[in-house]
Formats: C-alpha cells, sequence, structure tokens
C-alpha cells in the first residue's frame, strides 16, 4: 500500500515539504507541484531538509510548473514528469496526499 | 481506473482549479473514467456563471464549465459552501427567496454525501487546492 504525497507549496513558504519527507514511508513518492517545484532547486536549503529523509522515497516535479517559473538547476534526484506522468503516479500508487 | 477528484482552492488566487482541470484532461486522455469532481470551500466560485475574466486572461470557469459539458462529467458544486459563496441554482434561489440564480452549465449543487459516494465508487481520489 503505497502513497503518492502531493506537495503544492514551497518549502520556503510552509512545512508542506517538511511534512511529506517525514511522512512518506518506503516505496511512497513525492511529487512536487505548483510552487512546491521550489523543493526541486539544486540549493543548499533543500539538501538540508532532505537529510535524514527516508532513502526509498522516489521524487518527481511536475514539469509545466517547473517551466512555469523558470527554475534554473534541479537537484539530479529528482524525476521530471507532465500530466500524463501525474496521472501515471496516481494510478501506480493506492492513496494521494495532498500537502499544502 | 476510475478517478474523482476534489477541488478545493480558489479559482482567482490559487493555482489548484487550473491543476486540476489539467490533471482531469490527462486522466480522460490517458483512457481513464472521472467518476465526479467536487468542488468544496472556495472552489465553488468556478460554478458561477456571472464572473467576467479580463480579455488577457484565462477564464478558468468558462474553461471548466465547457470541459464538464464536453465529456458530461458529473461536476458537483458543495451546497453548503455555494450558498456562503452566492452561488445558487434555481431550486436554492427560489428557496431562500433570492433574486436570481447563478449556477453555470455543467454544474449541479448537492451535498458532501456526494463526495463520500465518489470515494466508495472510486479507485483513486486527489484533492486540490488548500
Amino acid at each position: 500500500m503505497s502513497t503518492l504525497h502531493i506537495v503544492s507549496s514551497s518549502p520556503f513558504d510552509s512545512n508542506a515539504f517538511s511534512s511529506a519527507l517525514k511522512t512518506a514511508s518506503q516505496g511512497d513518492a513525492i511529487l512536487l507541484i505548483e510552487n512546491g517545484v521550489y523543493a526541486a532547486v539544486d540549493a543548499l536549503q533543500i539538501d538540508n531538509l532532505m537529510s535524514g529523509a527516508m532513502p526509498d522515497v522516489t521524487h518527481y516535479v511536475l514539469t509545466e510548473d517547473v517551466d512555469a517559473r523558470a527554475l534554473p538547476r534541479l537537484r539530479n534526484n529528482i524525476a521530471k514528469v507532465d500530466y500524463a506522468g501525474f496521472v501515471a503516479l496516481v494510478c501506480q500508487h493506492h492513496n494521494s496526499v495532498s500537502w499544502n | 481506473m476510475i478517478i474523482s477528484v476534489m477541488v478545493t482552492g480558489s479559482p482567482v488566487s490559487q493555482q489548484s482549479a487550473q491543476t486540476a482541470l489539467s490533471f482531469c484532461q490527462a486522466a480522460l486522455t490517458a483512457g481513464h473514467q472521472i467518476y465526479r469532481v467536487f468542488f468544496y470551500e472556495d472552489a465553488v466560485q468556478l460554478g458561477s456563471a456571472l464572473n467576467v475574466a479580463p480579455q488577457d486572461e484565462r477564464n478558468l470557469n468558462a474553461a471548466w464549465s465547457e470541459f464538464v459539458k464536453q465529456y458530461e462529467l458529473d461536476a458537483v458544486i458543495c451546497v453548503a459552501s455555494a450558498l456562503k459563496r452566492g452561488i445558487l441554482d434555481d431550486g436554492e434561489a427560489s428557496r431562500y427567496q433570492k433574486p436570481a440564480a447563478n449556477l453555470a452549465e455543467g454544474f449541479d449543487i448537492s451535498g458532501l454525501g456526494q463526495w463520500v459516494d465518489a470515494c466508495l465508487n472510486s479507485d483513486r481520489v486527489v484533492s486540490f487546492g488548500a
């Protein structure tokens, strides 16, 4: 029973991303959308948030929202998906939780 | 798969109504079935037929209304959220003796029980908005 954690607010605005990191268990996935995509940036602050996070959780980011914000460099442990990939992730996991 | 979607974010100040629309379009394109879209809290503003969008901005209300009509989706506006925000169908307008109804085409006003029913009858549920 795996869960898809959908994070839609910036890690600089809310604890949504941290909460998802803390809650996700082995086999879960985290998908960053809307302002949540700021957690995909390759930056020291994000590395700090990620330290101690569960290792077997795959991270994804929604390409459309990355492009809309013209984000420069993404961290290399994250995969880009489009809306079709978003739908596929929802289907692959038994449940989804939306973090704001 | 059978998917239901809840939208809670305001269409004028949050991205979630746009995200939910793109998600639903992608789900149908992938061959999935959308059992119900449930609009709750500030997202019920999407059910108003009276909003006017600036010419250089996307009219999300119209986009959602067109989408649910085109695919004959079950699009439910939560009655408690709607009445508080002045979204009324003909029945509610006459019940509360209001001068007009403004529910856009393609939407129905109903209760939270419809969301419980959607959860029971769907393989997956996804929520968009705060």
